[in-house]
Order: structure tokens, then sequence, then C-alpha cells
């Protein structure tokens, strides 16, 4: 177990930057998650922390050895492949043996730590079999268990569970979270699902274009995103976005939409005087944090409500996510499933103030 | 697999066709297999036999001494010797041209240039490098010797390994080999552990070709070895030379000969899962 | 992705260590290849040189002189002999038409058996046997046959009423004698050749075409003809760069003759070289050949890696290719 640090890390294939200047420690014991869409750089830097690509320029180090030049032979780091990359022409026994094989150790020494693991996956029952007699799952399963029969340094995981069905996706989520706190490796997981990176990291480093564009816990990301990107990429369904300008009047600021007005404090006012590059912003709601009512609200509190039309409804059991036409837009609101709306239903829209979020539509960056 | 709608064929008719079908078959078989049977039964014919007419179709006095007279008179020898230079030229082969086609397969060295000049050697006809690598050999001391035929159907035994195994390494997917690396194996082991024994069809395939090409060659042996080397198709014409040739030992001894790569071939035929099409066509 | 303009490689690379580790893993490529390109320089492209070489000298071992270099004499001989032009025609005469007969007759045979279900793995495998066995031993089995005193042939022929002859020395029959023997040897290759082909064509066009009524003749007319041609063409080329080459047949049935009747490239060339011991005019004798097949060859090399091709390659994987393999070796 070591404490992974990437300094300014770089990498460009001929004309095309994949990892531009990261700089990223994931400390000992810590499940950190690259996240992002594809082609934003998380495998590539996984792969360099692996050590099967080269960077450009930049240090990783392990604790404190440099190990930009070693060979991933000799990093101690294990991984698990998106394709599970398990050896088709051995048993399952001898898939999760090798590592160990490999560094001599003793075939007794081997058999114990190999059912263990397995007991731990609950793939003993699969020992004797080959990889192609074994489902998706079961293979993802050995794929973790030849990882996880060793100590490595890191423990690296490249969307380890992106193609198993739903639901072995959840439970495996849940259980690869309890093994990382039990065995304590430290790990890195990428993946683009931003489901997995909340439910599981400790830390989500979002990624886009080579860069890090947000880097912080699931909550943080959640309620306090840096950007439009991070703050539209995490949360299903994602945050709405409504485009406004700042207005005044007679000393109380607000957010002018199309067809509605936001308030905001003084404070915030200020803060986009600073920090806004042009008048053009974005206002922006999580879907749960979009209240909904059918009757029109008391006069003295209409000023928080705007009209909105319904669009459609999809119930998803306790709750229903409700697409609402807004000006030309579309948004959404996520409220129990006890009220039913019907198709174009005239319908009263409020933004909860605690939770909005203003951003320079320009630069995408959060005012805070 | 297409299936074959006659029209509107029923009951006696398709009888009528499944049978014509069986026999054209049947033809196909005979026309074959008629010239090798011919030569097997030639093999167990005495002397007289042979120059028999009307020719005997089953032979009338089956006998061996044409095995054992074929063997004394040089046929042994062509098989010993044949077995020493097909074997050598296949192992000299393989070891350098797997690494190769390994190298390409992973890292398209040289691009489309170098695959296509290896390839293109085995296009080249033997009888235009033979009248300088005759001249060479005796120079080199390597006329009339086991190295001199080893080292030349190297020529046309590695670009077939490079072709057809780079073929086979490039089916494995590049994630195996990264999966051993971070286990923590070398780079020549993963190869060993794990590329090698993925490909052993191609192993097999390149293996049986490369032996049987020099088993079977003859131009090469015959202008570049004389007394000391004689491999088995020198054998025929050696043993034609008489006035009346032996045409029992020869087909007795042409037997023999056939019979290690049918052997061979039929056994390693469970193996082979891709065809050298396959590799051929890769480029 | 953002782009970079200019590939800027050595201004990105900060760490002087990291581009002496990527020099090391770029070297690794070359020196696996490296051996295989030695040796096939060596013993492949010096070789050729000294040929070349040779071809302007006027060299006779037999005589004890030493080389005379010549120019360009033995190019013109060469090219103003008839001999070399009939042994030209015989060599192109005998490819071609080995060809395509190995083609039509190959094609129908694997239409044949395209249709079997069980035994077709069977007499696949038994089909290998002609490809596999040393063309100096097929020549050897065909000279027996075609013996006009006691050859098989001659005698079932007579059986027919057909008058029997000397096949190997008959002026106008020796070729059309030797062409069969190379039919009966590698017609197997294309059989299973084009059966793979055959097999991997897919089925729901045929069900089609049913459907819609087509008769057997215009299936095979407007969709397997058409579909196959990858494969047809892939096994054309193959054959007939071979068919240059033959060399073995000619030794040992008819050795060029009658006179020069079977006389094609390879045979002259080795009787220039090592009968008559004329090696300058044989070795000029040789690089015409090798231009002539570079020129054939660049046909070759391009259908063998066009795309087209690659169909013929997945085909063979399904069916028994293990044969087609051996025979497309041995070719």
């Amino acid at each position: 177990m070591a404490q992974v640090a990437l300094e300014n890390l770089y990498k460009n294939f001929g004309q095309v930057i994949a990892v531009d200047h990261i700089n990223l420690t994931v400390a000992d014991g810590e499940l950190l998650c690259l996240l992002g869409p594809s082609g934003c750089g998380k495998t590539t830097t996984l792969r360099m922390v692996a050590g099967l690509e080269t960077p450009t320029s930049g240090t990783i180090k392990f604790d404190e050895t440099v190990v930009n030049n070693m060979h991933p032979s000799t990093r101690n780091v294990a991984m698990v492949f998106e394709n599970y990359a398990l050896y088709p022409h051995k048993t399952v026994y001898y898939n999760i043996a090798y590592p160990l094989q490999v560094r001599g150790t003793a075939s007794d020494d081997i058999e114990k730590m190999v059912k263990e693991v397995a007991a731990l996956l609950d793939i003993l029952p699969l020992l004797d079999r080959l990889p192609r007699q074994l489902s998706g799952g079961q293979q993802q399963r050995v794929g973790i268990a030849r990882a996880l029969v060793r100590r490595p340094a890191a423990l690296l995981l490249d969307e380890p569970i992106s193609h198993l069905d739903a639901k072995l996706r959840a439970r495996m989520r849940g259980e690869l979270k309890r093994l990382q706190k039990e065995l304590g490796n430290t790990t890195i997981l990428v993946t683009h699902d931003q489901l997995e990176a909340m439910t599981m990291a400790d830390r989500i480093a979002v990624l886009n274009f080579g860069e890090i564009l947000q880097l912080g816990t699931a909550d943080e990301l959640f309620a306090a995103p840096a950007n439009v990107f991070v703050a539209n990429f995490i949360g299903e369904p994602s945050m709405n976005f409504l485009p406004c300008q700042l207005k005044e009047d007679g000393g109380a600021p607000y957010l002018q939409a199309e067809t509605f007005r936001f308030s905001i404090s003084e404070a915030l006012k200020q803060k986009i005087a600073d920090q806004a590059t042009s008048d053009d912003l974005l206002l922006g709601c999580r879907p749960q944090h979009l209240e909904l009512r059918k009757s029109s609200p008391a006069p003295e509190r209409a000023g928080e409500y705007f009209q909105t039309q319904v669009y459609i409804s999809e119930p998803i059991g306790v709750e229903q996510i409700v697409h609402l036409r807004v000006d030309t837009d579309i948004i959404h609101s996520v409220v129990s499933s006890d009220e039913k709306f019907s198709l174009d239903d005239a319908v009263w829209a409020r933004i909860d103030p605690k939770h909005s979020h203003v951003f320079d539509k320009a630069t995408g960056s959060a005012i805070r | 697999m297409m299936s074959t709608p006659i029209g509107e064929s029923r009951g006696a008719k398709r009888l009528i066709l499944r049978i014509s079908y069986s026999l054209l078959i049947a033809i196909v078989l005979i026309v074959f297999l008629f010239p090798i049977y011919w030569m097997v039964i030639t093999a167990f014919k005495p002397f007289e036999e042979t120059k028999q007419y009307p020719p005997t179709f089953i032979p009338q006095e089956p006998t061996l001494e044409n095995f054992k007279g074929g063997w004394d008179q040089g046929g042994g020898r062509g098989l010993r010797d044949s077995l020493i230079v097909s074997v050598g030229s296949t192992i000299i082969s393989m070891v350098i041209g797997i690494p190769a086609a390994y190298s390409i397969a992973r890292y398209q060295t040289g691009g489309d240039h170098l695959s296509f000049w290896i390839l293109s050697i085995r296009m080249m006809p033997a009888v235009v490098p033979v009248i300088s690598l005759y001249l060479l050999y005796q120079d080199l001391k390597l006329y009339d010797s086991y190295q001199g035929l080893i080292i030349i159907y190297g020529m046309f035994n590695i670009p077939f390994v490079v072709w057809i195994m780079k073929g086979f390494f490039e089916d494995i997917p590049i994630s195996i080999e990264e999966a051993a690396w971070v286990d923590g194996v070398s780079r020549p082991r993963a190869f060993i552990d794990v590329v090698l024994p993925l490909s052993t069809p191609g192993l097999m395939a390149t293996s049986l070709f490369c032996f049987i090409f020099s088993w079977n060659e003859f131009l090469f042996a015959l202008v570049l070895t004389i007394h000391k080397v004689l491999t088995f198709p020198r054998v025929v014409p050696f043993l034609m030379k008489y006035q009346e040739p032996e045409w029992g030992q020869i087909s007795a001894m042409g037997l023999l000969s056939i019979i290690p790569i049918i052997f061979v071939a039929f056994i390693l035929q469970r193996y082979l899962v891709r065809g050298l099409t396959y590799g051929a066509v890769r480029g | 992705m953002k782009n970079l303009s200019p590939d800027k490689f050595e201004e990105a690379v900060t760490d002087p260590d990291d581009v002496v580790i990527r020099r090391r893993r770029d070297f690794l490529p070359w020196a696996l290849v490296l051996p295989a390109v030695l040796y096939l320089l060596i013993v492949n492209l010096y070789p050729l040189i000294y040929v070349f070489r040779l071809s302007f000298t006027r060299y006779a071992i037999a005589s004890t002189a030493p080389p005379v270099f010549n120019g360009i004499e033995n190019f013109k001989s060469v090219l103003t002999t008839p001999r070399f032009w009939a042994s030209l025609k015989v060599t192109v005469g005998f490819s071609f038409l080995n060809v395509v007969v190995q083609l039509v007759l190959g094609f129908v045979v694997a239409l044949l058996l395209n249709n079997m279900r069980r035994g077709r793995q069977l007499i696949t495998t038994l089909l290998l046997l002609p490809m596999m066995i040393a063309p100096a031993i097929v020549a050897f089995i065909w000279k027996m046959i075609y013996n006009p005193y006691w050859g098989p042939l001659n005698y079932m022929l007579q059986q027919v009423g057909i008058e029997g002859r000397s096949w190997a020395s008959d002026p106008v029959w020796a070729l059309p004698a030797l062409l069969v023997a190379d039919i009966w040897q590698w017609t197997p290759f294309m059989i299973i050749l084009l059966l793979a082909g055959l097999q991997s064509l897919p089925r729901s066009v045929y069900e089609a075409a049913y459907i819609d009524g087509s008769s057997p003749w215009q299936v095979f007319r407007n969709i397997t003809l058409p579909l196959m041609y990858p494969f047809i063409y892939l096994a054309f080329i193959l054959r007939v760069i071979d068919s240059f080459k033959i060399f073995d047949l000619v030794y040992i049935v008819t050795k060029g003759g009658p006179g020069t009747v079977t006389e094609n490239l390879g045979w002259f060339t080795y009787e220039t070289g090592f009968v008559h011991f004329n090696i300058g005019w044989a070795s000029a004798l040789s690089v015409v050949q090798l231009i002539i097949i570079i020129v054939v060859a660049q046909y070759a090399l391009k259908a063998l890696s066009r795309p087209v091709a690659q169909e013929a390659t997945t085909a063979a994987e399904e069916e028994v290719q293990q044969p087609a393999a051996v025979a497309a070796g041995r070719a």
C-alpha cells in the first residue's frame, strides 16, 4: 500500500493531448475515482500509473519513489482490466495464482492465498474452470481476485463493472467498496458512470480533455460543483441550466430568465459582479431541488414560483421525473410519485434558493 | 451453410439426385487418390510384375523386397538426410521468424514495406538465385552440406513463419500480455507463458509447413548437393538413372517418404484452427 | 481533444531519463526483427546481386577461363533467341491453362462438396494428400502412369477403345501430360480454398433468392459467382505465380522434351546453367525471369492485402483451413 502522486503529468499521442498536466495525490488506503466521458484521458492516466504507457513529461511517484522508468512488472501494482484480460488457457485457479507463482511464493502458501481470496469473492466453486466457461460477472470477479491476491502498492481498476448487467453492477459496487475498505488498498478507479463514482469513491476527480475539472468528495461535487461540466456530469438526472442575466429592481437584485425572475442576495450580486466575465449567466438547479405545485401559490410567495408546462413524466417507483417545458427548454424535476401529472398540465415550479448555483455562461465556472 | 433446394424435387427424383451426387463425389475421390494408390501398390509388386502388361491393379505377389532394395540403394539415406535438413530448417526458421513476427504484429515494425518485402521473397523462383548460390557455396565450403541446404531453405521458410505467426499474434489481445506484465512477469516470460500457448495452432501450422517444404524441395537439393547429402526428392532421379529403373523400389521409398508427412498432418490437424489462407491474407 | 500544433515531442519532454526509456523501448522491436532481416538480406539479396553481376559476364565453367565482362550482350542474346520466347510461351501458356482448369474443376467440386453435411471433413482431409506429396514424387508417379508399355493409363484407355500413346515423349501430348499432372496435384488446393469461400457466403441471400423464385443457374450466376470473386482472385494469383516456378515435373518426366516442347523458363535456365554451364547467359536469363515475376508479383501482393481478401481469411477460418493452409504454404 502506498501513496500515489501524479505531478504535472502530461501525455500526448502525436498531435493529440491525452493528459494535460494533471496533479493529483491519492492517499494511502484511499479509493480515488477518475471520472469522465470517453476520451477524457482517465484511462491513459491509469495506464501511466500502471506503467503500460510512458508519460511524455511529469512524474509518477509511489510514496517517495519515482516510478516513471519502471516496467509494470516491477512496480507492484495490480490491475483489473475493462475486458478482464484473463489468461484463456489457464484455469481460474492458475489465473489467480499466477502473480504469486511468478514471485516465487511457496505452493502451499499460494493455495491458501488463492482460496482465501476466492472465498472473499465467492468464486471458490469455479477454481477448476476455464475463463470461457464463466459468465461475465464471474470473469470479472476472477479478474478482481487476481488483483487482490497479493498486496499491491496500488490497485487500479479500469471500468471493471461497465460490462455487467444493471443488477449485477449495483451489487458489485457495494462489494467492491466493502473489499476496498476491508483490505485497505490504495485504489484508483476509472469510470464514466457517475453513479459508480459517487457511491464508491472517497474522492472523485472529474476529467475532461485531459484536465482535472474538479477534485473532491462526492458531496462536494454534488453540492458545490466548480463548473458547468461537473455540475452537468454529476447527478442523475442532470442539473437544469437556465440562461439568465443579472438585473436590479429598485435595490433588489435578481436574475432575469426569459419568463421569470429569481431573486438573489446582495452578496451574491456582488460576487457575480466581481467574477462574471459578461452579462450572460446560467442558473443551475438540480431536479431534486425543483419544487412543483399544481395549484397556484399563495400571493405572498408568488414571486418565488414560475410557470411551466408538463411535457412528460417518468415514474421511477417512489419518485417520478417530470419533464417540464420552460420557454424553449425542457427542464427536469424529481418529486414524489404521490401527485400525478398529465401531459400539458400547467404547473408551478420553484427553485430552492439554498440549492441553486450560478455559472458564468462563457467560461462555465461557478460563481461562489 | 448453403442447402440445395433443387427446384421441386421430391421422393424418387431426390433419390436419383442423391445417388448421382454421391457418385460424383466418389469419382472425385477416385481421381485424386488413384495415382497415390498406384504408387502404393507398385511398391509392393516384384520387379517383373511392375512391368507386366496388362498392369495389375492389385499386387499378385506382394513383396517387401522393394523396401529393402530401395532403402539400400539410397532410399534410407534419402529419408535420413531429408529428416536432418527438414528438422534443422524448421527449427532455425521458427527461432528466427517468431520474434520477427511478434515484432511486426505488436509494433508494426517497418510498416508495410518490411512486410511486403518479406512476403515477396517467398514468391521468388528458386531457379533465379540458384546459379550464384552454386558458385557461392563452393567458395564458402557449403556445397554438398547439410548446413548449406538448411540455410537456403530458411529463405522460404522464414517469410512463411513471419507471415503466418504475425496473424496469430495479432489475434491475441495485448491486454492479456499487459495483465501478465502487471502481474509481475517480465516481457520474455510473458511471451512464453501467455503468447506462445495461445498461438499453438499457428505454431503447429508453421512448423508443419516448414517441415513439408524442406522435405519436398527439389531444385536446391539437386544443384547444391551431390554425394554427401542426399535428400529424398533427389533419390527419385537418382534411382531412375538406371537403364531399367526399379519402379517398385522407387515407389516403396516414395511411399515411405509420404508417410511421415501424412502422419504429422493428420495428427496436427486437430490443433489447427486457422489456416494459412488466413495468415496469407493478413499480408 | 485539443490539438497540438506541429508535434513538439522533444520540447515536451522534460525528463531526460524518460527519453532513454522510450529509446530503449523503441529499440526492442527492431532488435527482434533484426535476425530475420539480416538472414534474408544475406541469403536472398546477396545471391541476387551476384547473379545480377554474373549476367553481365561471359562465363562458362567448363573452360578454365574466368568470367569476362561483356556488358549487355547476354541480355541482347537472350531477348533475341527464339528459344527464350518459346520457353516463355510455354511458361505463360502452361500457367494460365493450369490455373484456369484448376479453378473451374475446383469450383465444380467445391460446389458439390458444399452441399454435403456428413463426411465433408473427411473428404477434405483426403484431398489434402496430393498437395502434400513432393512434386518430385508426383512427377515420378505420373511418369509411371504415362508409361506407354505398362502404365495404367494406356491400359484403361484401351479398354474404352482409345489408342494409347507414349505421352511423355509425344511432341503434341507432352505438355498436356504435364498439365494434367500439375492439375491433379493442385486442384485440391482450389477445392479447399473455394469451399471455404462458399461456406462463408451468407445464407440469407440464398434464401431470399429462392423465395424470389430464381433457378439454380440464376442463383449461381448472380449471387455465388460475384460473392466468390475475392476468393477466385486470390486463388488465381497464388497459383499463377507458383505455376511460373514449376521445375520438378519437367525435370523428372520430360526433361524439357521432346525437343523443347515442354521447356519452360525454369528448365531452360537450369539446362543452360547446369548442363551446358553457360553461367553468364543463364544468369541473364534468370534476371529476365526475375523481372517478369516482380511485375506479376506486384499484382499478387496488392491482391493479398486488399480488404476484399480479408473475407477469404475469415472464411477459411471456419472451414477446414489447415489443408488450404498447407497448400498455400506449399504453393
